[in-house]
């Protein structure tokens, strides 16, 4: 297994990459949900030490021939507390889930959802547009638009299949 | 996690499956939950990303509160798929609740994907102070 499934900062992923990990390494499994009972355990604490506290939102990466698209679940945040940025090679999401305020005015007997910090960096399969990307957030979903560029546009090509 | 309440029973946390999908079944998640307790109420907050109030349904039939809705509109089938860990399905999750809480007084808001449920406390459920007298 990998050195990052034991460091703590990559505990806060529940992702499963279409099934094909637990094929390759039997442990990988297991690493994973030791990580989540861990996770489950701690978070019953109530305290939030700097830094280590965050979560890794889901998300989900499309294309079509003129745009590439990122769908990211971030349910209970605001558009202010998103930032988004922009690279050649990579698009970054970045923020801090705050729990809410009515948090403070009763006491939490049952914890589930994350909060904190999260960072999220999607590398970009193909030459970009920076003029053309658009970020909306509706649902507790950011559903980002990246227009691909010129070149990028003629390259993308459907292989027929031939019988 | 913490003592045995009987007021409220959460169920069972079923991680979100990434079930296949094969023979065209739909999805079904368990949302995650924080419940908060306060002198007043007690106040569920649920993640559902991708939900809209029109497919959100919050039934209370005598002591169970069954709360669903439709996560819709992930990655149109016109695109090609390139990574996927969201899925458009059915959000469901059931609370048994003691007859501690105002029925009929129950609020619901649904916000940037996150449903609030407010059940109210009957007046006889509510703490009461005790005044502590020196002896």
């Amino acid at each position: 297994m990998a050195i990052k499934d034991i460091i703590p900062w990559n505990w806060g992923r529940r992702s499963e990459l279409l099934g094909r990990e637990e094929g390759a390494n039997p442990f990988s499994l297991l690493q994973r949900r030791m990580n989540s009972l861990f996770e489950d355990f701690m978070s019953g604490f109530g305290f939030e030490p700097v830094g280590t506290r965050g979560f890794t939102p889901r998300v989900n990466v499309s294309e079509d021939e003129k745009n590439l698209y990122v769908e990211a679940e971030l349910p209970g945040m605001s558009d202010k507390d998103i930032e988004v940025t922009l690279t050649k090679d990579a698009l970054t999401l970045r923020g801090e889930k705050k729990q809410e305020h009515e948090h403070k005015e009763g006491s939490l007997y049952h914890a589930e959802r994350s909060y904190g910090y999260f960072q999220r960096v999607i590398p970009l399969s193909c030459e970009i547009d920076e003029d053309k990307v658009d970020a909306v957030f509706k649902n507790g979903v950011l559903n980002i638009t990246l227009g691909k560029s010129a070149a990028a546009q003629k390259s993308f090509k459907k292989i027929p299949i031939r019988q | 996690m913490g003592s045995e309440r009987k007021d409220l029973e959460v169920s069972r946390t079923r991680e979100r499956s990434p079930m296949r999908d094969s023979g065209g079944r739909p999805r079904t998640f368990t949302p995650r939950s924080d419940v908060i307790e306060r002198e007043d109420a007690v106040v569920l907050i649920l993640d559902l990303p991708g939900v809209e109030e029109k497919s959100l349904n919050i039934d209370l039939e005598r002591d169970t509160l069954t709360i669903s809705g439709q996560a819709t509109a992930f990655t149109p089938e016109k695109h090609e798929l390139m990574y996927r860990e969201c899925w458009d399905g059915m959000y469901k999750r059931t609370f048994v609740l003691a007859d501690v809480f105002a029925a009929e007084k129950v609020e619901a808001q649904l916000r940037d994907g996150v449903l609030t449920v407010t059940l109210p406390k009957l007046e006889k459920a509510k703490p009461r102070k005790i005044a502590v007298r020196a002896g």
